[in-house]
């Protein structure tokens, strides 16, 4: 997809603006910040409705004539109840609510496990390959950690999960530090971006 | 020295905000040519998966991030894509996040010209096709993909019209025996190891999911795995088509080099903080 000139100045506009944050807090970033979020919003809702509801709508309702699908419009509705009446009849909200998430819960319970159980069986690999008994170990270790109950004041509980300790703040150093790699080439497609499209042209290389 | 060891904790965050941008605004504009090494439990998989398929076979893959990693996936994407033109398989894509359907809609159609530029058929509908944003009712796409998707993709097109299309009327291991996932967050990931285990499922993640993501990577859910930028590096390498992630990445590891120095003398300042009281 090319863009225009005019598309890039904006996008450069922008980009600028919510960098200006890291100098403080200002009126430029405010409205990218609101200009971002009203077009994020509008954008996909546009999107849903055109590319999904319509033609949902149209195959499972209208064609197998399914239309009692249609009460679960109102019933999604009662989600507007918060906001009106000053709050008097939001209590209404629960019933989406909770039918969401008694569905969501039944669903997780039942199909979500298995992944889980897989992990959990890949932690009795064959302990002679020393990658496995390591991984052991330091799942032991770690469960040591939350052991709150059973063994709480035991010296071996307690050592172990000191060690379980170590092993997860390694692990959070792990997480951080690929936290800062995301941020850096977020930064770096941004960065490309000025440079390339935006800068490149008006310079002439 | 020490005085300034001493006095580092307190440095104002801006000028480090400064020396950032300078380590990485610099090797963008001036490529250093660090090297790029493959990993081969990671990155070599999803090559292989690809480089090994016939032409002809249908593969699925799923853009579920947005704009915040954009500059991580996009570039993983783009090279996976394109390798699937450049080995004639078709592809179909989804996504379970509207943003992301916006980013690959334009990408897509992007990569395919560059593909049918350099002689690989990469016509739409024949070759792929992109069904975008969809609600993802997933027990209802592996018998019925085209009601659940209410026949139409992401340009407004019918599936009728999609030649591709008629033979993807389910999205089952039978269809596709492997896809992957570009993804940032949830939905994501967790969404195929519930409902598609039988299949082979391939990861391409931010950089923050890794750590989460060896696990299941490790209890062999996943078959292989992008990660982030680097991991968009090395396929690029692995292909022998150097684009975005190869450019970026001198700045990455000198951007990486500064965080360690910064963490170190931050570290030095901190004992000596305390030692004085």
């Amino acid at each position: 997809m090319g863009w225009t000139r005019l598309e890039i100045w904006i996008a450069a506009f922008f980009t600028l603006a919510v960098y200006s944050y890291l100098i403080k807090e200002n009126v430029l970033y405010r409205f990218a910040e609101h200009t971002f979020l009203a077009l994020a919003i509008g954008r996909g809702l546009c999107l849903s409705v055109h590319l999904d509801i319509i033609p949902y709508y149209n195959t499972h309702i209208v064609e197998d004539g399914r239309w009692w699908f249609l009460l679960f419009l109102p019933l999604g509705a009662l989600y507007y109840t918060r906001s009106f009446g000053g709050g008097k009849y939001g209590w209404l909200a629960s019933y989406p609510i909770c039918l969401s998430m008694g569905w969501g819960l039944g669903y997780t319970i039942a199909r979500g496990a298995r992944s889980t159980m897989v992990q959990l069986a890949d932690t009795m690999g064959d302990l002679h390959v020393f990658d496995n008994l390591l991984f052991l170990l330091i799942w032991a270790c770690v469960m040591m950690y939350f052991f709150l109950t059973v063994g709480k004041n035991s010296k071996t509980v307690g050592t172990c999960g000191k060690i379980g300790r170590y092993f997860m703040m390694i692990m959070f150093g792990a997480g951080f530090g690929n936290t800062i790699q995301g941020r850096i080439s977020l930064f770096l497609g941004r960065l490309q971006f000025l440079l390339r499209d935006w800068i490149q042209p008006m310079i002439g290389h | 020295m020490r005085e300034f060891l001493e006095r580092f904790s307190e440095i104002n965050p801006r000028i480090i905000y400064l020396v950032m941008a300078c380590a990485l605004i610099i090797p963008v504009l001036q490529p250093i040519g660090l090297p790029i090494v493959v990993d081969e439990e990671t990155t070599k998989p999803v090559f292989d998966w690809i480089e090994n398929s016939k032409p002809g076979e249908i593969v699925f893959f799923d853009v579920s991030y947005g704009g915040g990693s954009n500059a991580e996936l996009s570039p993983q994407l783009e090279a996976w894509f394109y390798h699937c033109m450049q080995k004639g398989l078709k592809a179909v894509g989804v996504a379970q996040w509207e943003t992301g359907a916006m980013i690959a809609g334009d990408l897509l159609k992007k990569v395919a010209a560059a593909a049918e530029a350099d002689g690989y058929s990469a016509e739409y509908g024949v070759d792929w096709v992109f069904i975008g944003y969809k609600s993802m009712i997933w027990r209802e796409m592996r018998e019925d993909l085209w009601k659940t998707c209410g026949n139409t993709d992401f340009y407004g097109n019918n599936f009728e019209d999609l030649p591709l299309m008629q033979k993807v009327r389910q999205w089952t291991a039978e269809t596709s025996k492997a896809f992957i996932i570009f993804e940032a967050g949830s939905p994501g990931v967790g969404t195929y190891l519930v409902n598609w285990a039988d299949c082979d499922i391939y990861v391409g993640c931010v950089a923050v999911n890794v750590a989460g993501n060896q696990s299941i990577l490790r209890s062999r859910q996943i078959k292989g795995l992008l990660a982030g930028l680097g991991g968009a590096a090395q396929y690029e390498k692995l292909l022998g088509r150097p684009g975005d992630a190869t450019s970026l990445m001198d700045a990455q590891g000198l951007g990486h080099a500064v965080i360690i120095v910064l963490i170190v003398l931050g570290n030095i300042s901190y004992i000596l903080k305390k030692k004085n009281g």
